[in-house]
């Protein structure tokens, strides 16, 4: 083998060796990293006040996001009366197109339910939103819309 | 020192910068999903509710969007009256929420007692964006 030829397969070797340890070096460093946020990030702080359990969605809260969700105005104008279909409007603000309604929780205190739905659609200039809103119900009927 | 060991330092911190930048997207996004046993809740959204049923202005200006010194100013005369009416929490039940590229909402139960005695029970939706609560309803 020639001086050359054997000069060009040791630094081959040199390079890759030294590839290796960039990448085991980079790996460490983001190993490290993410042990780091795991420590610093500590999500929520402790609730002081009692949560209430959570429940089942009301049949009369589902067939009202039903409707949203279809876009079923005929059938959300027997739903809901003149005052929550205006409450609805402002909740849904600035959504104007619809796409897909979510349950994401339910409580009851007293008889009283609070269920929340979060949408997600089209504001009038084709933007992307998503806005939450809570149906109150209570007795099988809805008795509000925040 | 030798350009080695700078160069390995300087390598390994890239590296720990590009975790913990990985890291605090994907924990994000696993937290607004309510991955990895959350569920879903944001600090910012849990400190905003601390702050308005503690009746506390402190708590809130940081996770508020900047606003002139008028505003302020009638933001603690609204609290300084409303710390006069005494209100009892009773209950805080964070509901769930979702979203949306730098969007997301979250939604609470919240149970009080009145300074007469009536007990209230509302929900509140919050709409947080880049570590500032930017509505609340």
């Amino acid at each position: 083998m020639s001086s050359a030829a054997s000069l060009a397969q040791r630094t081959t070797g040199v390079s890759e060796t030294r590839a290796v340890a960039t990448l085991a070096l980079f790996g460490v460093g983001l190993l490290a990293g993410i042990v780091v946020h795991s420590l610093t990030d500590r999500g929520p702080g402790e609730n002081p006040y009692p949560s209430l359990p959570k429940v089942e969605e009301p049949a009369i809260a589902r067939d009202v996001v039903t409707a949203i969700a279809a876009d079923d105005a005929t059938t959300l104008a027997k739903l809901l009366s003149q005052d929550q279909l205006n409450d609805l409007g402002t909740a849904l603000q600035p959504i104007t197109d619809v796409r897909g309604a979510k349950f994401v929780g339910a409580v009851e205190s007293e008889g009283r339910f609070l269920v929340a739905y979060t949408v997600t659609g089209k504001d009038d200039t084709g933007n992307d939103f998503i806005v939450g809103f809570v149906l109150r119900v209570s007795n099988d009927q809805v008795v509000g819309v925040n | 020192m030798s350009p080695l060991v700078t160069g390995s330092v300087g390598t390994v911190l890239v590296g720990a910068l590009l975790g913990f930048l990985i890291s605090s997207f994907v924990g994000v996004i696993a937290q607004d999903n309510g991955l990895l046993g959350g569920n879903g809740e944001s600090p910012v959204a849990r400190s905003y509710m601390m702050g308005l049923l503690q009746q506390d202005p402190g708590l809130l200006t940081n996770i508020r969007p900047t606003r002139d010194i008028a505003q302020r100013a009638l933001e603690l005369q609204g609290s300084a009256q409303s710390r006069n009416t005494n209100i009892t929490p009773l209950s805080l039940t964070y509901l769930g929420g979702g979203s949306m590229g730098g969007f997301s909402i979250h939604i609470y139960a919240v149970g009080l007692r009145s300074g007469s005695g009536v007990d209230q029970f509302f929900p509140l939706a919050l709409t947080v964006a880049r570590g500032k609560v930017i509505r609340s309803e």
